[in-house]
């Protein structure tokens, strides 16, 4: 295998209060090649500080402690604040749950993602603004030329959630953290943005993690899947092997669904294992 | 036991006028379980408001036990018909205990016995007698969503409104308040109009289903044609393939 | 079973044991704040001071003597004495009572009228609504203490209507915050839970909303308070407050002003005093805000 994008190694994200210790991310080890990852977990789990933790955006009272996380040649635990400035962004890019609380409510979404690629590249404004043109025709906006003039509010989700890809893939990333990139979006709206990431994965070779609560969709989306419960991964596997998961969170998790096809009297309910809390977190490279 | 007729629902005036629900009818028969799914903006949950009486600006007819119910609602059509909200952390008042919450009802209704009922509730839902004095901050999302379950039980309606009762819950905790609901349903003989955006959950829980767009019912089928992809209308079918896609 | 263990046991008994365990967190988390504390304290003080003045003062604050007037601190004279001889520390300590009182009366006539005026326009609407906030903008568009001069003008000068001057100019931003704070409690889905049990208005205003609303009004009214000294002061400074003889710090400072130059403790101390005290509202004030914003839960 080549060389991977990024290196984890025992990474722990630890919350000291006045009465305890709570590591949200509890020493996890994983890589993540120019591939689509799947993190899936519940809520508390650890999968979205994890991905927080890789661009330092923990909340002030977190600690983050690794062995390793190294993203291509840069060391970023010892990274300065000043070199994160030129990682976020620029080599990895975000993508959160609702557009609507990443877009600037009072610029027009043009010039919001032209802005995205001056702050990277030197360019003129004509430049910036036809590189957001052709950007915005690459995430399948029809009438480019109408939706760079808009606001944000007079975008829909679906449509709010194209122009925040345009936004992160314009400085040309090389890996792309999304946490939970469809989960604000209808059903029939989720699967064309979903169409639209696959496409600008295989066509720029990004690296993607996909961060989410659905283990379906992560199942036919990524490529490799890392189960995390409690701060730890507790399994690691190729999505298409999914069916045949061995730690019973995951089947649980799976069990726990109601499918259309498949009606059931009573749907499974997951008995939580105190052990799991225990168990060490599987090494996923 | 309900039955909805041309029921429609506007709002705003001039520029900002828009009819989110546009002559929508259907009936539900006791003891069933009718789903009504949608995507966003759909209408919905306003159909689910409007029967419950929280939007009495609405033109149509509202048949409640073959008797049509006033726009402005009385007690006994609460007694009668409660509902339960999507977001639990929202729907509990954040200063009162789970006793407090639950006890308000009976005391509206001046009803007797009221810490007892209070008692059955926190049991039928599920909860341990020692959640009674505690407030919502101290629960979990799906505690909190049998409590919210518990309070619309207090009264012993016939006709529960579920506005995505789990939708704000992990998938675990979905399968938890599903099942706790569909026990409910049987031991109460309750009859439930289920409002979601979520097909299979829909489809697990209901005998009969409304699919909703842009305010308008395009198809009314029975769950078993749904599973067979018996279904005529496009949209319907759009939304079955988009759900089973990772389903 | 030790206080504290009972006080934060997870499991609660009973309705008045988990209000009493609510008090308690909140409790625990007011005293980690230090100035927060240390306002409380100060207040605490000022109580005290109020309730044994006649213990602490060492002389008697109204006792004239012409023959030691404008005497510097020192000697018998703790913080020296005033045109008349009177002692300033005694004075001070008598004046804490007219201050607190002041404080008190106002706060508890402002809170539920600001309270109830607030939650009836935020939850009625339409007419109701409209009516109640255009006359608090009416009492809100002069400068509260240009407002409670014209009172007290028309009322006749004296502490009472001072106080009921301060009241009437006071109850305005309580009634803005309480709707504020209304409107974003009466589109939730408690709200419309209690209003779905075929709760009544009244029982919906004085239950369900007033409860969420009381934090934020009672922050309010002690961050008010260092403003209700002040007007209180300003008054007293312009003799529209208290009359003489008595011990109002305001009073105390307008006479002092006189004799500034040569005998600047006479203004000084009862200036402290006033900054003091004000003081300690504020951050006692602030302190309350992160406590009991509903919020941050």
């Amino acid at each position: 295998m080549t060389q991977p994008l990024l290196e984890v190694e025992r990474l722990r994200v630890r919350f000291t209060s006045d009465h305890d210790v709570l590591d949200a991310v509890d020493g996890i080890s994983f890589t993540v090649g120019r591939e689509k990852l799947g993190i899936v977990g519940e809520s508390g789990s650890g999968k979205s500080m994890t991905g927080r933790a890789i661009l330092k955006l923990t909340p002030p009272q977190a600690q983050v402690q690794a062995e390793t996380l190294r993203f291509e040649e840069i060391d970023l635990i010892h990274a300065s604040e000043r070199q994160m400035l030129h990682v976020r962004g620029r080599r990895i890019a975000m993508i959160l749950q609702d557009p609507k609380f990443s877009l600037n409510p009072v610029v027009k979404v043009g010039e919001q993602i032209a802005e995205a690629y001056r702050i990277h590249h030197r360019a003129g404004r004509r430049e910036a603004d036809e590189r957001a043109l052709s950007m915005l025709e690459a995430v399948h906006i029809r009438d480019s030329r109408r939706v760079f003039q808009l606001y944000p509010h007079e975008v829909s989700g679906g449509m709010g959630q194209r122009i925040m890809i345009a936004m992160m893939l314009i400085p040309e990333p090389a890996l792309l953290i999304a946490d939970e990139p469809t989960s604000a979006l209808d059903v029939t709206v989720r699967l064309e943005i979903l169409a639209l990431l696959d496409e600008m994965v295989e066509r720029r070779g990004l690296g993607i993690m996909f961060i989410s609560h659905d283990l379906n969709l992560v199942r036919h989306f990524c490529d490799r899947v890392l189960i995390m419960y409690a701060g730890r991964i507790v399994e690691a596997l190729p999505a298409a092997e999914l069916d045949r998961a061995q730690h019973p969170y995951t089947r649980g998790l799976l069990a726990a669904l109601p499918r259309i096809k498949e009606p059931r009297r009573r749907l499974a309910v997951l008995a939580r294992d105190p052990r799991w809390r225990e168990e060490p977190s599987v090494v996923a490279s | 036991m309900i039955e909805v007729v041309d029921l429609t629902v506007e709002f705003g005036e001039g520029r900002g006028h828009m009819r989110a629900v546009d002559r929508v009818s259907f009936e539900v028969e006791a003891g069933q379980s009718f789903g009504i799914v949608g995507e966003s903006g759909s209408g919905k949950s306003t159909v689910l408001r409007a029967l419950a009486g929280l939007n009495t600006r609405y033109d149509g007819i509202i048949r409640v036990a073959g008797a049509e119910v006033a726009h402005r609602r009385d007690k006994a059509f609460y007694k009668r018909v409660q509902m339960v909200f999507q977001d639990p952390y929202g729907s509990l008042h954040p200063r009162q205990t789970v006793h407090a919450q639950l006890i308000e009802p009976a005391r509206i209704h001046h009803l007797d016995r009221a810490g007892q009922r209070v008692e059955v509730a926190i049991e039928s839902v599920g909860l341990p007698a020692s959640f009674r004095f505690r407030y919502p901050h101290q629960l979990s999302g799906g505690q909190r969503q049998r409590v919210a379950i518990a309070r619309s039980l207090v009264l012993e309606p016939e006709i529960l409104l579920l506005d995505e009762p789990t939708s704000a819950l992990d998938v675990s905790v979905q399968a938890e308040i599903l099942n706790l609901l569909a026990d409910l349903k049987a031991s109460r003989r309750l009859t439930y109009i289920f409002v979601s955006h979520d097909l299979a959950v829909i489809a697990h829980m209901c005998d009969r289903i409304a699919v909703m767009s842009e305010g308008r019912i395009v198809e009314q089928l029975p769950i078993d044609d749904l599973i067979n992809s018996n279904c005529t209308d496009p949209y319907t079918r759009k939304l079955l393939t988009a759900s089973e896609a990772y389903g | 079973m030790s206080v504290h263990a009972w006080l934060t046991v997870e499991t609660a008994q009973s309705e008045f044991h988990a209000s009493l365990q609510r008090l308690y967190a909140g409790w625990r988390s007011l005293i980690r704040n230090p100035l927060g504390s240390a306002g409380l304290a100060v207040i605490c003080l000022l109580i005290l001071v109020a309730a044994f003045a006649p213990a602490i003062a060492t002389h008697n604050p109204y006792q004239q003597d012409l023959t030691a007037p404008l005497l510097p601190p020192g000697g018998s004279h703790l913080l020296g004495t005033d045109e008349l001889g009177r002692d300033i520390f005694s004075r001070l300590i008598y004046g804490s009572r007219i201050t607190l009182m002041i404080v008190v009366l106002v706060s508890v006539i402002v809170a539920p009228i600001g309270l109830i005026l607030g939650t009836v326009s935020g939850v009625m609407g339409g007419i109701v609504d409209i009516v109640i906030m255009r006359v608090t903008d009416l009492f809100l568009a002069f400068p509260s203490l240009i407002l409670a001069l014209a009172f007290v003008a028309a009322l006749g000068p004296g502490l009472e209507n001072a106080i009921v001057a301060i009241a009437l100019t006071a109850w305005p931003p309580i009634a803005r915050l309480a709707r504020a704070e209304t409107l974003t409690v009466r589109g939730s889905d408690y709200i419309a839970a209690v209003r779905l049990q075929g709760a009544s208005t009244r029982r919906i205003i004085l239950r369900h909303v007033v409860p969420m609303c009381i934090p934020s009004v009672v922050v309010r009214v002690t961050l008010n308070m260092a403003a209700i000294i002040l007007t209180a002061a300003g008054l007293g400074f312009l003799g529209l407050g208290a009359q003489p003889p008595m011990a109002e710090w305001g009073a105390m400072v307008s006479t002092g002003r006189r004799y500034m130059l040569d005998s600047w403790w006479v203004v000084t101390m009862p200036g402290i005093a006033i900054l003091v005290v004000s003081l300690a509202f504020n951050l006692f004030g602030d302190a309350l805000r992160d406590v009991l914003d509903p919020r941050g839960e």
